[in-house]
Order: C-alpha cells, then structure tokens, then sequence
C-alpha cells in the first residue's frame, strides 16, 4: 500500500465517523458499556481463580489408610501424581500421642486397641485439581478414605463455573448486539458512499481498496470505545482493591498491574475485532456491483 | 477484440435478455447498439464490463474469457475499459478535475500520473477552464464530458456508451459525438447504446440492432430502423 492511499483511507474513515455523528457517539457507547461488562466479568472469573488457588495452597488432602496397606509404597506412587506438592506420613501411634497430647489424658489406648488410622497427608500444588486428585487417591489400594475441605472448596468450583457459563454467554450476547451496532453505523457511511462505491468498481478499484476505509472506520469505532471501557475498568479495579483493602483485607485478590495488562488485552483485543467484523459485515452486500 | 458466442442470459426473475446471442467486434470499430427498450442493449454492455455472466455461451474481450474470469482479476481487467452512461454518474461533492482524478486515484495512479493526464484530457473534451467547477454548476452536455473524461484518463482500449446522448439536447448530443469519434480515431473501440436515431442515421456506422434477446440486423454502414 502506498503511503498517499493510506492517507487517502484515513481521510475516507475519519469523513464517515463525522458524517454519522450521533451514531457515531451512540455506537462508542455501545462497545465501552458492552466492554465494560465483559471487563467485568472477566475481573470475577479471574479473582475467583485466583482464590481458589490460594485456597489450595493451604489445602491438605488427608489419606486414610487400612491397617494392612503399606504407607512407604502409597506416598511414592502419591508423590508422581500431578499438582501433589509433598507427602508426609502420621502413623496410628503418632495420631495416638498427638491426640493423647491435646486431650491431656495418658494412655488413652490402653484397654482397646488404638482405632485410629495410619495417615497420608498431601500438599497441593497451585494447579492441583482438587477432586480429580481426591478420587483417584480414593481409589488406590489399601486406602480406606480421603478427606479433604470438600464444602469450600466445591462450593468455590461451582461458582467460578456459573460465572464462566455466565460471562460465556453474555460474550456472545453482547457481541452480536455490538456487531448489530457497528454494521449498523457503517452501513449509514456505506449507503451514502453508494455512487462512489460503485464508480470505483466501474474504473477498477480493487474490493480491498474499498474496503480499507470502512475497516479503519470500525476499527477506530472499536478501539476507541475499547480505550474507554479499559480506563473506565482499571479506575474502577482501583477502587475495588482499596475498598477491600480497608475492609476485609484478608481475601487475597489480583493486584491491579495483573488485572491491567489482561484486560488491555480483552478490551482492545475485542474492540478491534468487532469493528472489523462489523465493518466487513456491513460491506458485503455493497461490493456485489 | 469482442467476441460474443452464443450468449444466452436468462435473469433470476425469469426475463430473458438475451438469446444466443454472436457478435464479435473489432479493434478500432465503431458500433452502434439499437433496438427498443429490453432488447438486450444495457446487458450486453453488462456482460462486457463483467457486472453480468452470461447463463450459456462464451465471452472473450481481447484474450480475455471472462466467463472463466477469477473474481480478483475483475479490476484489473475493468482498468482497460471506459464506461458512461446516461445520468452521468459523476460525485456531486467533487470538482470537475477531482472526479477525473478520482479515476486514476482508486486504481493508485501517482501523483505524478495524475497531474499529467488529467488536464490533459480535460483539454481534449474542452472543460480545461472548467476544472475547478462542481456538476451541479455544468449543464448536461458538460457533465457527459466530465464523465467522458472520467472514462478515458486511464486510455483504455474500450469505451462504453449506455445512451450517452439520452439526457442531452440534440447540439449537446452531437458535441458529445464528436467526441466519441474523436476517441475512436485514436485508436479505440467504441460501443455505444443509443436511441438516438438522429445520431445512428447520421453517422452511418456499423449498426447492431438487437429486438426481444436476439440481433435482428448487423451492418456495417446501417441505419436506426429499416
């Protein structure tokens, strides 16, 4: 491309953005509202991660052993298994004493034999998954039970998958609705550039060619509306962190710089792309001449 | 240079333009198309620029098949042929000068190129001191020039005239003739749809008279009606 036949396109862009005007305004609200949104989601399902992992860091999965397993050649193979980050082993007797400590009272097992299970205590790694891990411990041999915060931990599963479906859904709602938009907008410009669309096909132009400035037109529709919703975002991120910082400074979060650089990503990731899809959209039906 | 071989073209409504239609048109020729209303005029000129495929038959311009014509290839091949019609088509926003240029702009001529060529052939269709003006400050006959001159800046080997004299006055009609010859003497081949009777018995060039999809008549020294 020549660098004048890009100046020429950035005119063509910048001519229809001004020609549209209000639609203009209207359609950049669309895509910071529909942005932030995404953005918003996008904070929940990154925190709610985020915790989870944290939770698993102080996690314990306790492995009850029967009597006759052999403890040694169950925490070598636990050992391999993935997000395990350490194994230790409490046998009955040291469970007996511990137990024996704590309840102040001495021989506790003297006139029964101790009931009390040999034990296999499991460190979780970051990215352990949690009941995958539990199951397939559960189902070794000589292993009569694994424990672990099952309530809490499902509970947060569960709750970062509703919001995953949640946000998946809605990225696709609010995507076509924004799509609906953008070729709405640039179809305005389309329909008033008709004569000339059809004048460039006559003596030549390549479909690319006219196609350019309406692409830099959607494209400068969803970026900026992007620049917009990611500013409004991270100000807003902001305001979160502080506001728990002060009250519940105990529930660990992102911090701000890892929220920023994902949804510079999301935002401006997605603005771009809906403004060319809908800026291509727009023009299929206009370049058959 | 044209050569049409059994041409058929049926539209999606069901309207039979044309019916095995064969013409073949020579480098250099002068042609007159004529016949009523839905003969086939305007879609012969259609297919030639490749707006329409035909439904059967061959096309070849030069050594062009365009039936067999990549979708890609369409521009480049339109760059070699000018076409103008009756309401002129020029940008009502644009200048005399920039509406030619707007030609070689959208095929990226430079800049260079463009000032060379366009007062130039501004010059030949006598507009040279109107080129700062807009359409709507020109009278038709002027348009149809702008729209001339629009049409061979790129010098192409064939120029296209759907009723160019349809909207102009007869004195008007005749400057844009002259114009047309003028063209055609060097050295490009013009084919015109006209109703303009007047022009077509005048001028005493080859004649194609298409009636209902088929040619009924091609002379070579004809008139409008027999």
């Amino acid at each position: 491309m020549r660098i004048k036949t890009f100046w020429y396109f950035a005119k063509e862009a910048w001519i229809g953005l001004g020609r549209n005007g209000l639609m203009t305004i209207a359609t950049i609200v669309t895509i910071t509202l529909s942005l932030i949104i995404l953005g918003f989601f996008y904070i929940i399902i990154a925190n709610g991660n985020y915790l989870l992992d944290a939770a698993k860091g102080v996690l314990e999965l306790r492995v009850y052993l029967k009597d006759d397993a052999d403890p040694y050649a169950l925490q070598s193979k636990i050992i391999e298994y993935q997000g395990v980050k350490d194994v230790s082993f409490v046998s009955k007797e040291e469970s007996a004493e511990w137990l024996e400590k704590n309840l102040g009272i001495q021989d506790l097992f003297k006139t029964m034999e101790n009931p009390l299970p040999n034990t296999i205590n499991i460190k979780l790694r970051d990215d352990a998954k949690v009941r995958t891990l539990a199951q397939k411990v559960a189902a070794l041999e000589g292993v009569d039970e694994v424990e672990y915060g099952e309530t809490f931990i499902e509970w947060m599963l569960i709750a970062v998958q509703i919001v995953w479906v949640l946000g998946i859904g809605l990225v696709t709602i609010v995507g076509i609705v924004v799509l609906y938009i953008i070729v709405n907008t640039i179809r305005i410009t389309v329909f008033a550039r008709r004569k000339e669309i059809e004048i460039m096909k006559l003596v030549g132009a390549t479909d690319w060619f006219i196609r350019w400035p309406f692409l830099i037109e959607g494209i400068i529709l969803g970026l900026i509306g992007a620049v917009i919703a990611l500013l409004l975002l991270s100000k807003g991120y902001y305001l979160l962190l502080q506001y728990i910082k002060q009250f519940a400074p105990f529930i660990p979060l992102l911090t701000e710089q890892a929220i920023n650089r994902q949804l510079f990503v999301i935002t401006l990731g997605l603005g771009f792309s809906f403004g060319v899809i809908g800026s291509m959209l727009s023009l299929k039906k206009f370049l058959r001449v | 240079m044209i050569h049409f071989q059994g041409v058929s073209k049926v539209y999606p409504n069901g309207v039979v333009a044309l019916n095995k239609i064969n013409m073949f048109v020579d480098k250099g020729e002068f042609v007159f198309l004529v016949g009523p209303s839905g003969a086939g005029k305007t879609t012969i000129i259609k297919m030639i620029i490749r707006k329409e495929l035909p439904t059967q038959g061959v096309i070849y311009i030069g050594r062009k098949n365009l039936v067999r014509m990549r979708e890609s290839e369409v521009p480049f091949f339109r760059r070699n042929i000018g076409v103008i019609f009756q309401d002129f088509k020029l940008l009502p926003n644009k200048n005399v000068f920039e509406n030619v240029a707007f030609a070689l702009e959208v095929i990226e001529s430079s800049r260079k190129e463009i000032i060379k060529q366009v007062p130039a052939v501004l010059e030949l269709v006598g507009l040279k001191d109107k080129a700062h003006l807009f359409p709507s400050e020109l009278s038709g006959g002027e348009q149809q020039r702008v729209s001339l001159a629009r049409a061979i800046v790129n010098r192409p080997l064939l120029l296209l005239a759907d009723e160019p004299t349809g909207n102009l006055d007869p004195d008007t009609s005749w400057g844009i003739m002259d114009l047309l010859l003028e063209i055609n003497k060097r050295g490009t081949t013009v084919i015109m749809a006209t109703h303009n009777k007047a022009i077509v018995d005048k001028m005493r060039r080859r004649v194609v008279a298409l009636e209902c999809g088929r040619i009924c008549r091609d002379d070579a020294k004809g008139v409008y009606e027999l």
